[in-house]
């Protein structure tokens, strides 16, 4: 244990915000927090989760280390506004010069929507160093504004900033390429960014190879931190055989529009003409999508038969995910198909203990994450076909799974929590802030 | 300017439907958007609703049998400094000499095509708007259709007096195809 220091921590997203990049920011302030230090976040307002999403997770954020201090900064969401009623008066009266300033902001200042936060985090970031000296600044998560801020806070502090990409800003992670032309200003702000950071972390190593190649002179800055398992909150589901009795599959996470569900749900059909499957039910567990106005459209692409025994049961608090898992037989992990991403879900699977059908393309990382558990089946491919012939595997071996093969998968799971990924870099910050 | 009267509903709708007690508020400032807004506003009226459309063409009666409507050019046209843009010399010369001189005037019409008129326009359209509450009657707006952008003015400032109206695109599905 070192001496406590104080970590300003850079996370919009803090529970009781829901979604998938809570996590990561919550694992880092729990993390340095139990490592003795005081943490202060800057996040968004309850109000902002409930206007923008219409859900908290207040479970979640319960279960804070006590050493973590939040600061629910109202942050400007004018921009995120499409009710006309809900409006400011500049924005409804005067819609064409609003948009037009709004992109000009955009184009000449900080190249993202979320740029009239840039200023919020920074004078909300100086009041807190005002009030209590701040020796390392971190700064986890989208929108890209947070990390402007910690530049600028570094700068203006004189202290060391440290950015955690958990999606990259200038790499187009589903085309695989460039998101911005060449002069565009996103790759000045980012090189800008890169260039004084003290660390640059990202979440996979095919994310680490593509910033060393990016900017070859932070290259020994640039660190691998995956995501990981919170065994606080995912503890170990109960296990029982399977005998006979239908097969529960399950899905667990933000049900987003982008994943391959026509193709699972073909896949599905097609699977349940295997005895193995037979009066089986697809569960799916989570979000429909992250914004309120998608979720009735994502939710007709689930239900689409009645006769398929799929069934939507609602969200699910990060708190009540084992005894979700403790109910299912098979878990089917839908995701989006691209070697950049690895699933943060993927270890609240791994958890479950149970056979997991990976439906993704194989170049997803995932796919690397999995390559020790012993109860994995992942598609070929994302057809039908080859979901369907996943998941009959993943039945029988959930038909003849025994409590080793349980205990086993579990073992693997442990090897990942939050903080055995995080525990490397941490190290590396006390040297920081000395 | 003032509103046409409405239809008889008894006359060729229901006199009670699914719309009975709904008041609908169709604001197509701009042409291209004015006939889905017209159509919609037509079923309301069918299904024993009420319906008001507010256009800012010049143009006459709604299209749509039942539909009050209120065009708000001429008022627009008479707004502050527009006034002094819309009476041209030419035209005012015209009137003296005792010639009538038809459309609008070149300089009204470079005026309302200009980005900058553009930008304020809405906001005057709703300015314009405001004291014909009397006949518009914000307070029992139950809907109010909008097409884009520049419905919003108009949108925003009836939901200041009447909260509970809804801004919606279209009337429900339900009552798009006729029973």
């Amino acid at each position: 244990m070192t001496s406590r220091r104080h970590i300003l921590l850079l996370g919009m997203q803090f529970p009781p915000a829901r979604g998938s990049g809570v996590y990561r920011i919550r694992a880092w302030a729990n993390h340095l927090a139990a490592r003795g230090h005081d943490v202060t976040v800057l996040a968004a307002s309850r109000q902002y989760w409930h206007d923008l999403s219409g859900d908290l997770d207040e479970e979640l954020a319960a279960r804070t280390h006590p050493r973590v201090s939040v600061v629910e900064m109202d942050l400007p969401r004018e921009h995120l506004v499409q009710d006309v009623a809900r409006m400011s008066f500049v924005h409804a009266n005067f819609p064409r010069a609003y948009l037009l300033a709004h992109q000009a902001l955009q184009r000449k200042v900080f190249p993202e929507p979320y740029a009239p936060m840039l200023p919020t985090f920074v004078l909300q970031g100086l009041k807190v160093h005002r009030l209590k000296p701040v020796d390392l600044i971190l700064s986890t998560g989208n929108p890209y504004a947070q990390y402007g801020a910690a530049m600028i806070l570094g700068r203006l502090i004189r202290r060391p900033y440290v950015v955690d990409y958990h999606d990259p800003w200038t790499l187009d992670l589903w085309q695989e390429e460039d998101a911005f032309p060449p002069g565009h200003l996103a790759h000045r702000w980012e090189r800008r960014i890169i260039d004084g950071a003290a660390r640059i972390i990202t979440v996979n190593q095919p994310l680490v190879d593509w910033y060393q190649a990016r900017y070859p002179e932070a290259a020994g800055r640039v660190r691998l931190v995956e995501n990981g398992l919170a065994p606080d909150t995912v503890t170990e589901p109960p296990f029982s055989p399977v005998g006979d009795r239908p097969l529960r599959v399950g899905f667990l996470g933000t049900i987003r529009n982008d994943l391959p569900l026509a193709e699972f749900l073909d896949g599905w059909e097609l699977a349940q003409q295997s005895p193995e499957l037979a009066g089986a039910s697809m569960n799916f567990y989570g979000y429909l999508g992250f914004f309120r106005q998608h979720a009735n459209g994502i939710l007709q692409r689930l239900t689409r038969s009645e006769d398929q025994r799929v069934k939507w049961h609602g969200p699910v608090s990060q708190t009540k995910v084992s005894e979700v898992l403790g109910s299912l037989d098979v878990m089917a992990m839908l995701l989006t198909s691209s070697r950049y991403v690895t699933a943060g879900k993927g270890f609240d699977y791994m958890a479950s203990g149970r056979p997991v059908v990976g439906v993704h393309d194989p170049r997803n990382d995932t796919t690397t994450l999995f390559k020790n558990y012993p109860l994995f089946f992942g598609a070929r491919e994302v057809t039908a076909e080859a979901i369907a012939s996943a998941l009959v595997e993943g039945a029988r071996a959930a038909r003849a799974e025994t409590v080793a093969e349980f205990r086993a998968c579990r073992a693997e799971a442990l090897k990942h929590t939050w903080d055995a990924a995080i525990a490397p870099v941490a190290d590396e910050f006390e040297e920081l802030m000395r | 300017m003032t509103a046409t009267p409405a239809a008889s509903v008894g006359s060729g709708g229901p006199l009670e439907g699914p719309a009975f007690g709904a008041y609908y508020v169709g604001v197509a400032v701009i042409p291209k958007r004015r006939s889905t807004i017209e159509n919609a506003l037509g079923r309301v009226v069918e299904l024993g609703g009420e319906a008001l459309l507010i256009t800012a063409d010049g143009s006459g009666r709604a299209a749509r049998p039942g539909v009050r409507h209120l065009d708000l050019l001429r008022r627009e046209m008479h707004w502050g400094p527009n006034r002094l843009i819309a009476a041209s010399p030419k035209r005012l010369a015209a009137r003296l000499v005792g010639k009538k001189v038809g459309g609008r005037s070149l300089a009204w019409r470079r005026w309302v095509a200009s980005k900058p008129y553009k930008v304020v326009r809405f906001h005057i359209l709703s300015r314009v708007l405001a004291p014909l509450n009397g006949e518009l009657r914000p307070s029992e707006v139950t809907h109010i259709v909008i097409a884009g952008v520049e419905s919003w003015p108009i949108a925003w400032h009836i939901t200041r007096f009447n909260p509970e109206a809804q801004i919606v695109w279209d009337v429900p599905g339900e009552w798009r195809t006729p029973q």
